[in-house]
């Protein structure tokens, strides 16, 4: 008979139909790809006119789309009338309004907006300041305008136009390229360039100026225009070539044919899945199976899909990699695809598995097989060698990822992390789903092993005992897997109690998952498995990173720096044209000469605190630039440099109380072409931090070692030991002379690397320390020691990866739900789950709540405290200057960029000082030179201090990609507002992050506690409160099947007590009237019998007794026939006496049935071979729709079949001419249900009530007793049968049965 | 015969979840072979080992990179990534840049053998969009475990 599964009956029709024509537009797009290159190749000069016309166009469109922006917003600002009025009022409030109106109108950082009066002067201005080239004269006319201009830093374009009725001119600028590949970490990136180059697949330029024509430099050009067709300037455009032309549509066409093949892949393999449903082998469909999943997965890979068609960074390296299965981890993205076919695979192998082991079960007698301890023994070693992937595969998700797991400051983890943490989770529950599938089957061998039970739950203790034996002689082989010794059992337990709890459910015997109850438990085992194993292997890498930073400390000379330092001199010394205009003394500015160079070089685009310092021939110094570093670290750092050979790198340490600060330096003499000195250069860099100004919380130098521990907020304390004693440290919690502890001094000189792990308890705290011995200096130990994460930050992480499990449960039953319906779904549940599910959602709907307070008090708190700092800081520089300037003048002679880096110095704030609207003097002159900060005072800054006088306005500004906050003072000197003090505080997110952590970790870990206990809580009080409605569905059901001795105890006095009270009363009734009408019944029935037999027996007794008469009348008459007729009527009587017996026997039959042998019985078996008994009917067709388990209940096989016979028959009686017989089974709620239908004349009504009656026929030679009989077996069963018909269509008759109970004796 | 399979199946699965990195068992067979150097030889390895790093990047080969890779490498690629990475991971970040960037030429300019951190800086000409482009690349070495591993790749 062929197999069908229910997959097999979905329509093949439109999958095919979807594979086709993705097949086809696959090989259309190929060849296309195909003719495209030979064509492109071929006729390459007429395509590239083409392709650069193309280009002109997209540069054109690009260009004026910024001009477009520009222009909305300076129409914007000329039409605001209320602007205009409140500038021309005069009044400092009303400008101060026309200042945030104005600001309001910009539209991004770059954006800035001046309004310039006919003279020239900005009256009113927002954003950075842009050097624009409009001249004064050309202010007062009334034509729009646009340019392209260049500062040191940027190029912008600029557009202006004219307010004719308000006498002003609004100029709208935009920065569209920065100028030199300077660090992010100094200024916004930002490149019209690049955005076109990467749209337009050549190398793009934007220059601000005319096309130059007349070289042939391998570019072409595109002119910009302003309004008047002039040209501003112009795009140079690398040259379309032949195979950037090919890449670049290639790139396109590779796209659309990687996205329809992957979905014709997925539409063939669906395809082919379906049809292997056909199969009835499960072996070779469980392995056809696995070769099509697998396939797909290969092919998508070669295909590059999903990969190119989403294109997210979950596809990246960056995030996760590694190398195995030739690429099916290669990111996250393919980790997860990975993943889910294993899943599914696994799943469906266990399904199969599961099918056919049951099957074996019910058919194969039990004997002892001892044997099958070795295959216990095998799958023991299978096990432990899985434990040990499923950890290699945690070592790789935490090792060969830059995920930030614990990340303090958001309740919820980011898309990505969210995403490794589903991977984590369905690797999980592969491992649950082999490893529990793996027990079933050690303990089913062990069962069919020791046969003869000796004592309880033998097999149980046989794969324990196994399992330990296995496990302590793998322990001394070389070929053991390598993981902590306890893992493995402790994951034996976990699988062991997983089998425990899926087998009291009964909801599955291998496979976990597939029921919302099961999902549960399940999904808890996999909390279980994987949280702890994620734990410890991230502390591991924890002490690794801790290690590789001891290196980095230890490390005498960081290559890499040195090599910087080198490179900078290399390239200070290449750059002629600068030492020809310095010796020339064409140096119009001198500090842009340093920081031209400094821009160009490795130094500023790695973006570490450095200075340049350019000298002429004759030695003077004609330019320098420094960022990041003080005139006194310059001057100390010089004095060292100069004191040493040339070229000759020179490492400064300076042990501050935070920490040592080292210093890498060299200069060099700058040589011309005859080899002759024109010069010499002096470049210097910070090694270990970045700072920008004194008192901000320093930026590392690079991105991990000691910033992961600091992005947990547990700060690295590093001391140095030397000779056993502490001598420096940056822990305020440690002292100088602190000893090294003895065990440390004990284990060292016979420590085998030079690296040792400690736990250091210190005051009160504990820490994990690691030290190092410093091999170039003798006696010196390094020590790293952060504090251990207790309990709280373990809470805290639980709580994240719970929600994240959480969230796929509720995703899981979202799917489901739509699929069946949400009111099933929920119907599905019980009572005690949805009591838990409202349990569950109303503890965690507060922690939500909780996360979002913290983090609006945690900012809240520091913005206020970071006011509280600036405020601080600009006083006690407001005090310093009043102490220092007596009047205006003194104030504009003596404040200076060397004044404010002495008070700088002094208090330990560096700040600026602005004169007007202008920057007039600061600690950190650079920045302003060079352009990293606006020299001119923000508009908001301007209006708040200058013009209305407030005493402190603070705003958030931003340096490259880093927003920070600027507090400003005006300095008020004999009662004039002669300045305007500002102070920068980098420190504020870090701040509002660390604050977040805190308070997240201390109140979110002790939540979490809470929400344990509350959910333990829920489910106790969930358990009462449905106990007393669990205990009267189950007595209801026991109703229903029959037992009316059933009884419930109310437990309370309630509405339900008074329920449960009422159901008892109930079923006394019920059996007061089963007893009454069964004695009728049984009267009824007596006498229905009696008359049975009497018309039964009367009818052969009448032929009998006219038989004897007649041949006693022959007797007496001596008829002459007489012996002839002596033959025939004892013949006759004889036949008589025979149906009497006959009738005898069914009675007989009726009312005693033949011992009962009881045996576990496959109910499909049992009906296939049936079925098989009535194959060779003709004109009858048998159809079966089978459930996808066998169910298997508990009776006398030959009996049952007897049911399954009797009632075939009759359909096939029924069935003169032909016709079909189905055979439906189905299993719901631990019952069978079997379901046998006729297309035959059906039965009329009136006569459907009489058929399970004895004695009830409508054929002529039946005795009216088979379905009686029938109907006396299912009920002994514990069972039911009914009978349903429609005349004209056919009759069902269904079977009820409960699978494996204990049947009526 | 069924459950034999079925067994060989469940055997043969397992060891496919055991993911084992390749440095690490490279690590294991390099061991002794690196016990043996001394001091004098071991310039001469580092300049054996750049010479084959740089053979293999002009020719476009990742095999010595996969080869040498520390457990954990400071990558940092320019206007790319920057950070530490795993070996696997700095492997799999290396490939996608060099596999989009065909080599032209490849010679390190400068070699500094001196231990402990011995280094080299060479020019990488490539074909990238139907031009020729250039970086610097620049290696570091380490010595862990008694073998020469990269530590440091920054392409600037």
């Amino acid at each position: 008979m062929e197999y069908r599964h229910p997959l097999a009956h979905i329509p093949l029709r439109p999958v095919l139909w979807g594979f086709f024509v993705c097949s086809v537009l696959t090989v259309v797009l190929v060849g296309v790809r195909w003719y495209w290159q030979s064509s492109a190749q071929r006729n390459w000069p007429e395509l590239q006119a083409g392709r650069e016309q193309q280009i002109h166009q997209i540069v054109r469109s690009a260009f004026y789309t910024h001009v477009r922006e520009l222009l909305d917003i300076a129409q914007k600002v000329k039409s605001d009338r209320t602007l205009f009025d409140d500038l021309s009022s005069q009044a400092p409030t009303s400008i101060l309004r026309a200042f945030e109106r104005l600001a309001a109108h910009r539209t991004g950082d770059r954006i800035a907006i001046d309004i310039v009066d006919p003279r020239g002067n900005v009256v009113l201005w927002t954003g950075p300041s842009a050097r624009v080239p409009f001249t004064n004269s050309r202010y007062a006319t009334i034509d729009t305008a646009l340019a392209l201009s260049t500062s040191s830093l940027h190029t912008f374009l600029a557009l202006r136009l004219p307010v004719p009725e308000q006498f002003l001119t609004v100029v709208v600028s935009k920065a569209l390229e920065v100028n030199y590949p300077i660090s992010n970490r100094f200024v916004t990136p930002t490149s019209f360039a690049a955005a076109l180059s990467n749209r337009i697949g050549t190398e793009v330029r934007l220059l601000v100026a005319p096309p130059d024509t007349t070289r042939d430099d391998g570019y072409f050009y595109v002119p910009l225009h302003d309004y008047h067709r002039n040209v501003i300037g112009s795009v140079a455009v690398g040259r379309p070539t032949v195979e950037s032309e090919l890449q670049r549509i290639n790139a396109q066409i590779d796209w659309m044919v990687s996205s329809l093949a992957g979905v014709a892949v997925l539409l063939a393999a669906f395809a082919a899945l379906v049809s292997l449903m056909r199969i009835s082998s499960a072996i070779v469909r469980s392995l056809l199976l696995t070769l099509i999943l697998w396939s797909i997965r290969f092919v998508w890979l070669a295909l590059g899909f999903p990969r190119q068609l989403i294109g997210t960074s979950l596809f990246e390296p960056v995030l996760y990699s590694t190398p195995f299965g030739g690429g099916i981890t290669e990111s996250l993205g393919e980790t997860l695809i990975t993943v889910g076919i294993l899943l599914l695979n696994v799943r469906w192998l266990l399904t199969e598995v599961q099918g056919r082991l049951q099957e074996q079960e019910d058919r194969r007698p039990v004997h002892s097989e001892p044997w099958q301890l070795l295959a216990v023994v095998i799958l023991i070693v299978a096990f432990l060698y899985m434990t040990h992937g499923f950890g290699e595969a945690f070592r790789s998700f935490v090792f060969d990822s830059t995920l930030q797991y614990h990340d303090p400051t958001a309740l919820l983890p980011g898309g990505p992390l969210a995403v490794m943490h589903l991977t984590i989770l369905l690797l999980t529950l592969v491992y649950l789903a082999l490893s529990t599938g793996l027990l079933f089957l050690m303990l089913r061998l062990a069962r069919r092993a020791v046969h003869r039970a000796v004592v309880r739950y033998q097999d149980v203790l046989v794969v324990v005992i196994l399992f330990g034996l296995v496990w302590g002689v793998m322990l001394f082989l070389p070929v053991t897997p390598k993981f902590p010794s306890y893992y493995p059992v402790l994951m034996f337990l976990l699988t062991g109690t997983l089998c425990l709890v899926l087998q009291r459910i009964g909801r599955s015997t291998t496979i976990p998952g597939g029921y919302a109850r099961n999902a549960i438990w399940v999904i808890t085992a996999a909390f279980v498995a994987a949280v702890p194993l994620l734990d410890h292997k991230l502390h591991q890498k924890d002490r690794e990173h801790l290690q590789l930073l001891a290196e980095e400390l230890l490390r005498p000379v960081d290559s890499w720096l040195s090599l910087v330092v080198n490179e900078g001199l290399r390239t200070a010394a290449d750059a002629q044209e600068v030492w020809r205009l310095a010796n020339e003394r064409q140096r119009e500015s001198p500090s842009e000469m340093a920081f031209s160079l400094w821009s160009q070089m490795l130094v500023g685009r790695e973006g570490y605190n450095s200075a340049l310092m350019l000298y002429d021939a004759s030695g003077r110094e004609f330019s320098r630039f420094a960022v990041g570093l003080t005139t006194f670290e310059q001057t100390e750092m010089l004095r060292t440099m100069f004191n040493a050979e040339e070229e000759v790198l020179q490492v400064v340490e300076r042990k501050l109380p935070t920490g040592v600060l080292t210093y890498y330096g060299a200069w060099s003499t700058v040589r011309d072409s005859a080899n002759q000195p024109v010069g010499f250069v002096a470049l210097m860099l910070a090694a270990n931090q970045r700072s920008l100004f004194r008192g901000e919380a320093p930026e590392l130098l690079r991105p991990l070692t000691r910033e992961r521990f600091e992005r947990h907020f547990r700060e690295v304390v590093i001391s140095e030991f030397q000779n056993g004693v502490l001598t420096t440290t940056n822990s305020a919690q440690f002292y100088r002379g602190m000893p090294l502890p003895d065990e440390v001094m004990a284990s060292f000189p016979n420590a085998q690397g030079k690296f040792l792990w400690q736990t250091l308890l210190h005051d009160g705290r504990r820490y994990e320390t690691l030290y190092a011995r410093d091999d170039t200096r003798p006696g010196t130990v390094l020590a790293l020691s952060v504090e251990t994460l207790d309990i709280r930050w373990h809470l805290f992480n639980g709580v994240k990866i719970a929600l994240v499990y959480l969230a796929v449960v509720v995703v899981v039953l979202l799917l489901q739900s739509s699929v069946r319906g949400m009111q099933k779904e929920l119907q599905a549940l019980g009572f005690r789950a949805r009591l838990l599910i409202a349990f569950g959602v109303l503890t965690i709907l507060p922690l939500f709540l909780l996360a979002y307070y913290n983090r609006e008090l945690a900012t809240e708190r520091l913005e206020s405290s970071i006011s509280r700092r600036l405020v601080e800081d600009l006083s006690l520089l407001e005090r310093r200057m009043l102490q220092t300037f007596d009047d205006e003048e003194d104030f504009l002679n003596g404040m200076t960029d060397d004044y404010c880096e002495t008070v700088a110095s002094e208090l330990g704030i560096d700040f600026t000082v602005f004169r007007s609207a202008t920057m007039k003097a600061s600690s950190r002159p650079e920045l302003y030179q060079t352009a990293i900060l606006d020299s001119r005072l923000s508009g908001q800054a301007y209006a708040n201090t200058v013009l209305v006088g407030r005493n402190y306005f603070q705003q958030v500004e931003q340096i490259g990609e880093v927003p920070y906050t600027v507090g400003y003072k005006p300095l008020v000197l004999n009662d004039r507002i002669v300045g305007v003090l500002a102070v920068q505080a980098l420190y504020r997110q870090r701040e509002i992050d660390e604050e977040l952590a805190q308070r997240n970790v201390y109140t979110m870990g002790v939540y979490a506690l809470v929400l344990v206990v509350l959910i333990v809580l829920g489910f106790v009080l969930a358990h009462r409160l449905s106990g007393p409605l669990r205990e009267l569905t189950m007595a209801s059901r026991e109703v229903a099947r029959g037992n009316l001795e059933v009884q419930v105890t109310p437990t309370t006095t309630d509405e339900i007590g008074e329920l449960m009270k009422s159901f008892n009363d109930m079923v006394r009734e019920l059996r007061v009237s089963r007893e009454q009408i069964v004695r009728a019944e049984r009267e009824s029935a007596w006498k229905e019998m009696a008359k049975q037999v009497a018309h039964e027996i009367k009818n052969p007794l009448t032929p009998m007794k006219l038989s004897i008469q007649h041949l006693r009348r022959a007797f007496h008459d001596q008829a002459p026939d007489f012996p002839a007729l002596l033959e025939r009527i004892t013949q006759t009587v004889i036949e008589q006496i025979d149906a009497l017996s006959r009738i005898a026997s069914e009675f007989s039959n009726f009312a005693r049935m033949p011992e009962r042998t009881y045996e576990r019985v496959d109910v499909h078996l049992l009906l296939r071979e049936t079925i098989n008994l009535f194959r060779e009917i003709r004109g009858v067709e048998f159809r079966t729709k089978f459930s996808d388990t066998s169910p298997v209940i508990v009776a006398d096989r030959s009996e049952l079949q007897r049911v399954f016979i009797n009632l075939i028959r009759n359909s096939v009686q029924a069935m003169e001419q032909g016709g079909t017989i189905t055979i439906e089974t189905a299993v719901q709620d631990q019952r069978c249900v079997i379901a046998l239908t006729d297309t035959g004349p059906g039965i009329p009504p009136s006569l459907q009530h009489k058929v399970f009656e004895p004695n009830f026929s409508t054929k002529t030679d039946g005795t009216g007793l088979g379905l009686a009989i029938s109907r006396r077996i299912i009920e002994d069963l514990n069972g039911t049968i009914q009978l349903t018909s429609d005349v004209g269509k056919g009759t069902t008759f269904t079977i009820i049965l409960p699978t494996q109970s204990t049947p009526h004796a | 015969m069924k459950r034999v399979l079925l067994l060989i199946w469940l055997v043969a699965v397992s060891p496919l979840l055991a993911q084992v990195p390749a440095s690490k068992l490279q690590l294991h067979e390099r061991t002794d072979s690196s016990h043996r150097l001394r001091f004098d030889s071991q310039v001469i390895d580092v300049q054996e080992h750049f010479m084959t790093l740089e053979k293999d990047l002009a020719s476009g080969s990742m095999n010595s990179l996969v080869r040498m890779m520390g457990q954990q490498v400071y990558i940092e690629i320019a206007g790319g990534e920057r950070g530490y990475f795993s070996s696997n991971q700095a492997v799999s970040l290396l490939q996608n840049y060099f596999m989009q960037r065909k080599p032209v030429a490849f010679a390190f300019s400068s070699v500094n053998q001196r231990a402990p951190s011995p280094y080299a800086t060479g020019r990488y000409t490539f074909a990238h969009r139907g031009a020729r482009e250039t970086v610097q690349i620049y290696v570091a070495l380490a010595r862990q475990d008694h073998r020469w591993v990269i530590t440091h790749v920054n392409i600037y």
